[in-house]
């Protein structure tokens, strides 16, 4: 186990667990919302999918946040980087056996629960061959897939307007808007934790930060469908994002704000050695 | 027996990403303030840097040449030189900015001698740093993992496109693949190696064990990903 990123090992602000609960039943809400597109023959509540992305990388930011504080070694973006490998394989697959299966509906739970599976046991290889040497690790980067997972699937079906194999493949994959959304959940998922870590880190402001990444892979997701599904159910998505933005962003300067008010107050260094 | 055949594919690809890496002279943060050999960025972006200019220039070829069987070895070597070439200009940038711009001579910390031109290297490591540059052996190694990881790479593509012939798909599979090996020869090497002559290069075992169970068990989940019926 090499340093620790910064932070203490073990203290929470907010209970992971409860986060946990909040990204599982809000991810899900968000995409199964979207059954409503199929039921009334529409695609402009699509934007649900995109507020369910954001509850999903929250969940993410925060495992990434507990995990590095244990120090990986190799930096922070290598966990969000392998989060999204092994999240874009599983969702591909519960997407695409389930269409095969004939019962589409359920693609995302197998693709989540895919996700977690393939996370469980590499975080277990790695722990147990490489020797990372970090308790959490498999709980961790079960949770991450599972996180990651979950955000390519909202994303994915907020550009889409469907959760179905074919019209991700018509809308996101084949335009190419797939890497799009690969990197963006990637980036929104290991950039709170990258950004905020030090020894003044706290959960509540790495939370925030999550929030505010989910909002620009919100923004994104509805620049892509506007051209994908139509111009006002992807303007309805991007619009929200927009919104949604510029209320984490205030909130996130305000905490800034508040734990640099410590840093500040630490006073000069001697200039003399005594 | 040709699904069997698929996931082998699959699998020796995903081994050859993670070997790959391991060739690769990786700085990370401190080669970025010239306090250790290597380029100075992470493994995973090295490696995908590289790898993805392979998967482009694969995906060049079979795009002229079509995607029958024979044509696999021209797929491959179109690979491996797109991801030797992006590996290569890489290190060549690198090193122009650390001799000309940081003011260091190339030099590694990890031997006496490099082992290719048997010129002398601890003389020129600069006092608090693991060496600096990119020298000749750590470019020399640097190559062969561009060659590894763009033959990985290509043949991964090649044979998720044989299962599921939609370019787009494959290619992003393949990406998620190549992200997964990536990160876990990262994490045997600890963040930095200066490449084949490094101590740590010896931990390779492990990580190609790692990499077999979790290829065998990506590329078992490849082989359903496809718009055809079951």
């Amino acid at each position: 186990m090499t340093v620790a990123a910064g932070g203490e090992v073990g203290e929470f602000e907010i209970d992971p667990k409860r986060i946990m609960v909040m990204g599982v039943v809000g991810g899900f809400v968000g995409v199964y919302l979207v059954s409503l597109n199929i039921l009334l023959n529409t695609t402009i509540f699509s934007f649900f999918a995109g507020i369910g992305a954001i509850m999903a990388i929250m969940w993410g930011a925060d495992q990434v946040s507990h995990v590095s504080k244990y120090g990986l070694g190799t930096g922070v973006p290598s966990i969000g980087i392998l989060a999204i490998g092994m999240g874009i394989i599983a969702t591909l697959f519960g997407l695409s056996i389930s269409y095969k299966l004939g019962v589409d509906a359920i693609g995302p739970v197998i693709g989540f629960l895919t996700s977690c599976a393939i996370g469980a046991v590499i975080g277990y290889l790695v722990n147990r061959f490489i020797g990372l040497n970090v308790p959490i690790l498999v709980s961790a980067t079960l949770q991450i897939a599972g996180a990651a997972s979950l955000t390519l699937i909202a994303l994915m079906t907020a550009v889409s307007g469907s959760y179905y194999f074919l019209d991700m493949v018509r809308h996101v994959i084949d335009p190419g808007f797939v890497a799009l959304i690969l990197i963006t959940s990637g980036l929104a998922i290991l950039n709170p934790f990258n950004a905020c870590l030090g020894p003044d880190e706290r959960q509540s402001r790495t939370i925030t930060l999550a929030k505010v990444t989910g909002a620009i892979a919100m923004i994104l997701a509805g620049i892509a469908a506007i051209s994908s599904i139509g111009l006002i159910s992807g303007f309805i998505i991007l619009a929200l994002g927009i919104a949604l933005w510029i209320v984490f962003f205030m909130k996130f300067w305000d905490l800034t704000k508040r734990d640099a008010f410590a840093v500040w107050c630490t006073g000069l260094l001697p200039e003399e050695e005594e | 027996m040709e699904v069997i055949l698929l996931i082998l594919l699959l699998m020796i690809g995903g081994i050859l990403v993670t070997a790959a890496v391991h060739f690769v002279p990786v700085g990370g943060a401190p080669a970025a303030m010239a306090q250790t050999t290597g380029v100075g960025t992470g493994t995973t972006m090295l490696a995908t840097g590289s790898g993805l200019t392979g998967l482009v220039s694969a995906g060049f070829m079979m795009e002229s040449v079509g995607y029958d069987i024979s044509n696999l070895p021209l797929v491959l070597a179109s690979g491996a030189v797109g991801a030797m070439l992006m590996i290569c200009i890489t290190m060549l940038m690198g090193n122009i900015v650390y001799i000309f711009g940081v003011g260091v001579v190339p030099s590694s910390a990890k031997v006496k001698f490099d082992p290719i031109t048997k010129l002398r290297q601890d003389l020129y490591v600069s006092k608090g740093t693991e060496g600096h540059g990119i020298p000749t052996v750590s470019f020399v190694s640097g190559t062969i993992g561009g060659l590894l990881g763009g033959i990985g790479g290509s043949l991964v593509y090649w044979t998720l496109l044989e299962i599921n012939h939609n370019p787009a798909m494959s290619g992003i599979f393949a990406i998620g693949f190549f992200f997964l090996n990536a990160v876990i020869a990262s994490y045997n090497i600890g963040g930095t190696i200066e490449g084949f002559h490094d101590p740590k290069f010896k931990r390779l075992p492990k990580a190609i064990v790692v990499s077999t169970v979790a290829s065998l068990m990506c590329s078992i989940v490849a082989v359903f990903i496809s718009t055809g019926g079951l």
